[in-house]
């Protein structure tokens, strides 16, 4: 089966900017515009536990009165869960959660590391974080997504099929090893405001539906 | 093919992407992606007095593992286990990472993160609005040991902020060490030494006819990288070792002494009984008495109680202290029968209600014995023989100044702090502070009476802490600065107790997330405060700078430390403390007024406390006896309060943490419950088993820990190690077991000795008491 079709580069454009949008919500915390920006957004996916959970999210955006007191409230959140100061943080790097040592920096930041340095990426050095970050991760997603949709139109098949596959392996090797704990961390780390809760959910169904994806789509292409 | 995804794309994100990876040329990645391995010899400047070389392997940039580093030189400095687990301290997923700013009530711990320009600018603004609203004083400086036993990156006394508010106009300051100040105070007013070489090198205890490790559990918190290897020494060579504590402490076992329990905050009595033995026996060493010691008839008087009534016998110290005279005769006739013997005080005994009066004791009882100044006996233990005079910058800053630490503005005592703060001027403090500029010091776990510390806190206008972690009292702070650790950056260190020998410390590491080390903070904040030359030298010119200024250069040069790592400097023979004084006293004359060891401190009795000092520490002094006495007060057992709270706490340091530092790190965590030791006696009757929880309490408030029943306690006393940090339930309850939630402040010395073994409690089985 030839996959260079119109529609895996329409759904990997959608897929890119679904990882970008996950990722910028690790990147920093919620501003102003970017909720506008989220209020506005045109999230569809055909899945039932995700319309429904989506559709809370927006119920959400949509009723919460966002001024300055809430904007601090969401960034208080923010440095609670993934800054790591709060009683029950969730803190986003994958070598927290699944080295020997359960600390920052181990083998599996190497390894995430060596696998950006294959597809030919970095870290930028004014960013602070090391690569193993939750955000690093699902932007390197939309990095492959993006590299695919250019691949397509190129029509070389062969290096398409190579992405996605790293795609795949990079979900099943890392984030599906870790970000479903990650997630529930939040959830259940999240007491005051309930929007990191929702992306939670959110992410986490994603991110298996996403594998479930390319695995179809890899199995059909075999 | 099952698709999720729509078949048409609307836009989801319609911001500025911002990219945290990028594509980088083959070149470029090659070179971030090669995974050299190096090893560098470093040490941690953590608030303990060892300095262990460690041998750090780092990969990629990141530090994989920590050894000790072993140049099979005697002693063997090995490194324990808080060093070897460092990178776990290092690597803390809950590390302070970006500057952070107070959302909601002060204490609350709800930040969030704030710009290092943004943090900066309001810290600035606060110190110049409260600076030309209240006067500078009003700002203090509450900076203590996150970092120390090094030259540049030291957190208290010298440091960068010490410097930086001695250039903004001054601030208030401690006046007092924390563990040390009876042992300071002591050999400052009998030997008229503050520098901290009162006592023989450890190498000379095998000369010692007998060792009396006194409240000093050597096994447990070594109190030096080396020191435990001439312990063993000793033992081997079959030297008695006494040991007295209340506790049958691990050192017991391992030095296979004789263990003498006493009660705690008592120790003073027992010595003064001691010199009656010695005295009424004629046992004491007179000629060394006549030539090298003021004031023997004064302190006769008083042991035999000429003065006051009381004689000062074996029968009047069993009542007071648990040992039974007995013993106390049969100790004093073997220590004065063995000489040389060694008197090995610790600090703990002098962490109590007057605790300098037991270091007086102490060095009073051996200067009986005439075993100061010789080979095989002791002097006294102040033992901080290189932090002192290692650091040029107090040296400097003392030179034109009154106060104890140099500089500008008003000292405080440490153990009173709170108070200082909530009661201000009209209270008889020095200052009406407004601001707390934390540095390195969780405050709120290390003194006394934590409630009160968190009133302090509240009733200030700001906080600003510089911090590695959220700790207690990081949480009360309007802005945190996170500071880096003892890996990423490059010093000079050295052990603060024994030890001859410097480490340099070669930075590991690049500064983790966006964190800095205080004198990168202290250098911008004080650029804000338009110091734009503060400091312009690099790290690097800085610490040639300060190494060339330190005692340090008499045995080492920069480059040769900074090339080896370690270097020690050996001396053929053991040194051996007043060693000059008694040989040749006529020459070499003890620098206290009568030119002696003076029991009677004539320094104390000429001070004139009219005269303008700028200290508000010394003022307080007036209250001292010129002799070392007993002095009783409200929290012993034999005071009224024991009727209702008949325990005596104890709070010794764990080998798990240097303090407050390394609790947070569940590596070390995992290896030990937070208990509190009881007597059997004392649990039964209160219907306590092994390993219940139990709850510590008194009027100041009560903490939760388990219970460790066991007969290594003397009846009557509970010990619970300190440094675990406060954790309030809703009640208050600290289920944290912070033992500091429990001690009186108010029992700080006169001589501004803290009391953290001075402590009544009662304790009841958890699950009894009535919610």
């Amino acid at each position: 089966m030839n996959i260079l079709t119109e529609d895996l580069k329409k759904i990997c454009d959608y897929r890119e900017q679904l990882y970008i949008l996950f990722s910028k919500i690790f990147k920093e915390e919620v501003d102003r515009d970017f909720w506008e920006n989220l209020r506005n957004a045109n999230i569809e996916m055909d899945d039932f536990e995700l319309i429904k959970n989506i559709k809370e999210l927006i119920n959400y955006v949509e009723n919460a009165k966002i001024d300055k007191k809430m904007i601090e409230e969401l960034a208080a959140d923010y440095a609670s869960l993934f800054l790591g100061i709060g009683n029950h943080p969730a803190h986003p790097y994958e070598s927290v959660y699944l080295s020997r040592e359960k600390i920052a920096m181990r083998e599996p930041w190497c390894e995430v590391m060596n696998i950006y340095c294959q597809e030919g990426l970095a870290k930028k050095d004014s960013v602070k974080e090391p690569e193993d970050h939750i955000a690093y991760e699902l932007e390197f997603m939309a990095h492959i997504c993006q590299k695919v949709v250019e691949q397509v139109e190129r029509s070389d098949n062969k290096e398409v099929t190579r992405l996605l596959k790293t795609q795949k392996d990079f979900l099943e090797n890392h984030l599906l090893l870790w970000l479903p704990t990650f997630c529930d961390d939040v959830v259940n780390g999240s007491r005051k405001l309930e929007f990191y809760k929702l992306i939670a959910v959110i992410l986490e169904r994603f991110i298996f539906l996403d594998s479930q994806y390319l695995k179809r789509l890899m199995d059909d292409a075999m | 093919m099952m698709n999720i995804f729509p078949q048409t794309t609307p836009t989801l994100f319609t911001g500025e992407k911002q990219w945290w990876l990028s594509e980088e040329p083959a070149e470029n990645l090659r070179r971030k992606s090669s995974s050299v391995e190096k090893s560098v010899i470093t040490t941690c400047t953590i608030d303990c007095g060892g300095r262990c070389p460690l041998l750090v392997t780092v990969k990629d940039g990141a530090i994989t593992k920590i050894s000790s580093f072993n140049d099979g030189e005697v002693p063997p400095l090995n490194a324990c286990i808080r060093g070897i687990y460092h990178h776990y301290k290092v690597y803390a997923p809950d590390r302070l990472k970006y500057p952070l700013i107070r959302v909601g009530e002060r204490g609350e711990g709800r930040f969030r993160r704030i710009s290092w320009d943004k943090a900066l600018d309001i810290v600035a603004r606060e110190m110049k609005r409260i600076k030309e609203t209240y006067g500078p004083e009003a700002i203090f400086e509450c900076a203590y040991n996150g970092g120390n036993g090094c030259i540049l990156h030291l957190t208290d006394w010298g440091g960068a902020l010490y410097r930086l508010l001695n250039l903004f106009g001054g601030c208030t300051r401690f006046g007092t060490f924390t563990s040390e100040e009876g042992a300071k105070w002591a050999s400052t007013f009998t030997y008229g030494i503050s520098d901290g070489r009162d006592s023989n090198s450890w190498a000379d205890l095998v000369n010692s006819k007998l060792i009396i490790l006194w409240g000093r559990n050597v096994a447990e918190a070594r109190h030096g990288s080396g020191s435990l290897y001439w312990f063993k020494l000793a033992r081997d060579m079959g030297i008695k070792i006494i040991y007295i504590d209340p506790c049958c402490t691990d050192t017991v076992n391992l030095l296979k002494a004789e263990w003498i329990p006493i009660r705690p905050s008592t120790d003073t009595a027992m010595l003064i009984a001691m010199a009656y033995v010695l005295i009424t026996k004629k046992m004491y060493d007179e000629k060394f008495v006549n030539r090298y010691v003021f004031g023997f008839d004064q302190y006769c008087d008083y042991v035999l109680g000429t003065t006051d009534g009381t004689p000062k016998t074996p029968q009047w110290a069993e009542e007071i202290t648990g040992v039974s005279a007995k013993t106390i005769v049969r100790l004093s006739e073997e220590y004065a029968r063995n000489k040389p013997a060694a008197l090995i005080q610790g600090w703990s005994p002098g962490r109590t209600a007057s605790g300098e009066q037991y270091h007086r004791a102490a060095i009073a009882l051996q200067a009986m014995s005439g075993n100061i100044g010789i080979s095989g006996g002791s002097g006294s233990c102040d033992g901080l023989e290189l932090i002192g005079v290692a650091n040029p910058i107090v040296k400097k800053w003392k030179a034109n100044s009154l106060l104890r630490f140099g500089g500008i503005g008003v000292e405080i005592k440490n153990g009173t702090w709170a108070e200082a703060v909530l009661r201000g001027k009209e209270g008889g403090y020095p200052s009406n502070i407004k601001m707390i500029y934390v540095v390195g010091h969780d405050i709120l776990t290390q003194r006394q009476n934590t409630k009160k510390g968190i009133d302090a806190f509240k009733k200030v206008e700001f906080v600003v802490c510089h911090e590695q972690f959220l700790t207690p009292t990081a949480r009360y702070a309007d802005i945190i600065l996170p500071a880096n650790t003892n890996f990423e950056r490059n010093d000079i260190a050295f052990p603060w107790v024994k030890g001859d020998y410097a480490i340099f410390v070669h930075k590991a590491i690049d500064s983790l997330w966006d964190s800095k080390s205080d004198l990168e903070i202290v250098n911008v904040l004080a650029k804000k405060l338009g110091f734009s030359d503060f400091e312009t030298k690099s790290e690097e010119e800085l610490l040639k700078e300060f190494f060339e200024e330190s005692i340090l250069k008499e045995h080492v040069t920069y480059r040769e430390l900074k090339r080896r790592g370690l270097i020690r400097w050996k001396s053929s023979k053991p040194r051996i403390a007043f060693e000059k004084q008694i040989a040749d006293p006529n020459s070499y004359p003890f620098p206290t007024p009568s030119g002696k060891i003076e029991i009677f401190s004539q320094r104390l009795k000429q001070m004139d406390f009219n005269s303008g000092h700028y200290s508000g520490v010394t003022p307080d002094y007036r209250y001292i006896p010129f002799i070392p006495k007993f002095m009783s007060c409200e929290e012993l057992p034999n005071a009224p309060r024991a009727k209702k709270y008949s325990l005596q706490l104890i709070t010794p340091h764990s080998r798990y943490r240097a303090h407050s530092q390394f609790y947070n790190i569940p590596k070390l965590k995992q290896l030990y419950e937070h208990t509190a030791w009881i007597h059997p006696n004392d649990a039964k009757n209160r219907g306590i088993r092994q390993g219940d929880n139990i709850r510590i309490y008194n009027d100041q408030g009560a903490i939760i820990v388990q219970a460790e029943v066991t007969e290594r306690i003397m009846p009557g006393v509970v010990r619970c190690y300190e440094g675990t940090w406060h954790d309030p339930d809703e009640q208050g309850i600290d289920r944290g077991g912070c033992v500091n939630v429990l001690v009186n402040d108010l029992l700080t010395s006169y001589a501004g000795v803290s009391n953290f073994n001075t402590c009544l409690v009662e304790i009841a089985k958890e699950d009894s008491v009535q919610q």
